[in-house]
């Protein structure tokens, strides 16, 4: 997988820092997320080859999830939620209508894989909307009402 | 504003990805499958000059709601190219191409003449 920063690019020159705080925060993303990424049982660490990419985006109501995963059928897929972990399971069947010598390159993924992304509220996990469309597959998550930010009324006397 | 200038349209320089190929050869075709996932299948190019069969795309830009805020991203918006040099004489009008679950497929028919041909042996 690549590193790949976000980049707000409208502010980009405003803020001088901002490319150090990007690096921070992506490493920190990286030793948080990369060892979860696999559950236990399912994978090794090295077993798996390939884990699609993901974006995540997060409003005051659901949390958007998408992900690259080419070459797969809708029934290829599979989405649990789990706790607060959203998993993303598939098998790539590898065709096996030409022969392995008429291959000239085999550079395509084949074969399963698997990927937890830890989310960042509890989600009610009835309220999930899956669409898959040119190889992206899209999640919208509702979140649960107790884990939506509030606000507290203060009466000021 | 001086500012102005640095404010680019994100579209106009977009990072150019090598998508991954399967190659493969049947009888009477040779066909390619590129992974490009997100591709908008309008800017799909598929393109054969002389022996270079070239294969551009690029992915369709993200309509995020205004209402959310990124988390984590590791996708973005790319463009797509890879060259390919054939070596085998194709029937150029019957080339063929689709796009489906992200995956551009491109079957180059072989010309008459690079066809496996079996030759009767005369006792």
């Amino acid at each position: 997988m690549a590193l790949v920063p976000f980049r707000n690019r409208d502010n980009f020159w405003l803020e001088p820092f901002g490319e150090m705080e990007k690096i921070q925060r992506e490493m920190n993303r990286l030793f948080d997320f990369s060892l979860a990424r696999f559950p236990m049982g399912e994978n090794t660490l090295l077993g798996s080859q390939w884990a699609p990419a993901v974006d995540v985006h997060e409003s005051k109501d659901n949390i958007l999830v998408k992900a690259d995963m080419p070459g797969l059928k809708k029934d290829e897929i599979e989405i649990h939620v789990q706790d607060n972990n959203l998993i993303l399971k598939g098998e790539k069947k590898e065709e096996k209508e030409v022969k392995e010598d008429n291959y000239y390159r085999a550079e395509r993924f084949s074969g399963s894989f698997c990927r937890m992304i830890p989310l960042p509220s509890q989600i009610d996990g009835e309220k999930v909307d899956a669409r898959y469309q040119d190889g992206v597959l899209t999640l919208t998550l509702a979140k649960k009402e107790e884990s939506k930010p509030k606000q507290i009324k203060i009466d000021v006397k | 504003m001086i500012l102005d200038k640095f404010k680019k349209d994100p579209s106009a320089e977009l990072v150019t990805v090598t998508p991954s190929v399967n190659i493969f050869e049947k009888d009477n075709e040779v066909a390619l499958e590129l992974d490009m996932p997100g591709a908008d299948k309008e800017a799909l190019d598929v393109n054969l000059e002389g022996n270079t069969l070239t294969v551009r795309g690029r992915t369709r830009k993200d309509d995020i709601p205004k209402e959310y805020q990124p988390l984590y991203t590791e996708r973005r918006q790319v463009g797509y190219e890879r060259r390919f040099e054939l070596n085998i004489d194709i029937d150029r009008g019957g080339i063929k191409a689709d796009f489906i679950h992200g995956v551009l497929t491109v079957r180059l028919p072989k010309a008459q003449s690079a066809q496996p041909r079996k030759i009767e042996i005369k006792s």
